[in-house]
């Protein structure tokens, strides 16, 4: 489960995100959303000077959805509230 | 009547005895009789109707059953005993395999419904506990967008915050996340086989 300093929030290096890394990321998020399964070197490629900030997003992306994505043909009648107990908007 | 007597009787006429109330010794002997010959016809009919030679037996047993339930009912103008035995040995052969049939469908709806609630408890003590450790303020635009495919706009619309804040904090999940991602994927993969 890792230690508790991997449980804290994350630094800014992490998280501080420019719009041009954002709109660079949705491109390969949406992708991966819809099932497409984009190549992550590929993407990268495109934009070189964000591949350190990218990299991460895209890795995880695509690590989520497959999991999910996966999980949800197992199985069908799966609702995404089980997760949680509760509705996200509640917190 | 005396067992070479009886050993002489037609099968019709050996069950008219049955229905004409005859002591209990003589109506086992007539019973017995029966049996002796129509029990190879019998299962052999049976095995038509069944997979295995021990389920044909089986059902010749129940037929039997049947019989004694209601050989009141037989009428011996109408048709023969053996027609009769065959009617009600089509049926329960037809019966049965069709309860079997619903017995095995049953066995694999609970299966799967087995399966998928083991999977189910995988993710959830996976996953789940990750996702719940997430900030709340992270994982809300994860969930809407990527679980529940809502634009930034729409998920922006639910917070009460701006489209682009919602983009941001969903990525600022998914950077969280993949702290976790090597160990997580290692545990579902363990989980769920």
């Amino acid at each position: 489960m890792g230690n508790d300093r991997a449980w804290g929030p994350l630094s800014s290096s992490e998280c501080d995100f420019t719009g041009e890394e954002l709109a660079a990321f949705r491109e390969f998020g949406e992708a991966s959303l819809r099932g497409e399964r984009p190549c992550i070197e590929a993407h990268l490629a495109r934009y070189p000077h964000l591949a350190a900030k990218l990299r991460p997003l895209c890795e995880a992306a695509e690590w989520f959805d497959a999991e999910v994505r996966e999980f949800r043909l197992r199985c069908p009648d799966f609702s995404i509230w089980e997760l949680f107990g509760a509705s996200p908007r509640t917190g | 009547m005396r067992t070479e007597e009886l050993e002489k009787l037609s099968d019709e006429d050996l069950v008219r005895g049955l229905e004409s109330g005859c002591d209990a010794a003589e109506f086992e002997e007539r019973f017995r009789i029966l049996v002796s010959r129509l029990q190879p016809k019998l299962v052999n009919a049976a095995r038509r109707f069944t997979r295995t030679y021990d389920e044909a037996v089986e059902a010749a047993s129940r037929v039997w059953e049947k019989f004694l339930a209601g050989f009141k009912r037989y009428d011996p103008d109408r048709c023969s005993v053996w027609t009769w035995l065959y009617a009600i040995t089509r049926y329960d052969c037809f019966n049965a395999n069709r309860k079997r049939a619903h017995e095995c469908e049953c066995a694999a709806r609970f299966a799967a419904r087995d399966e998928r609630t083991d999977r189910r408890t995988a993710l959830h003590a996976a996953l789940g506990r990750y996702l719940e450790r997430m900030p709340a303020h992270l994982r809300q635009p994860l969930v809407l967008h990527r679980l529940e495919g809502r634009s930034f706009e729409e998920v922006g619309a639910v917070l009460g915050i701006s489209a682009r804040q919602a983009e941001y904090r969903q990525a600022a999940a998914l950077a969280w996340l993949r702290r976790f991602a090597p160990a997580l994927r290692e545990e579902i993969r363990f989980q769920t086989g």
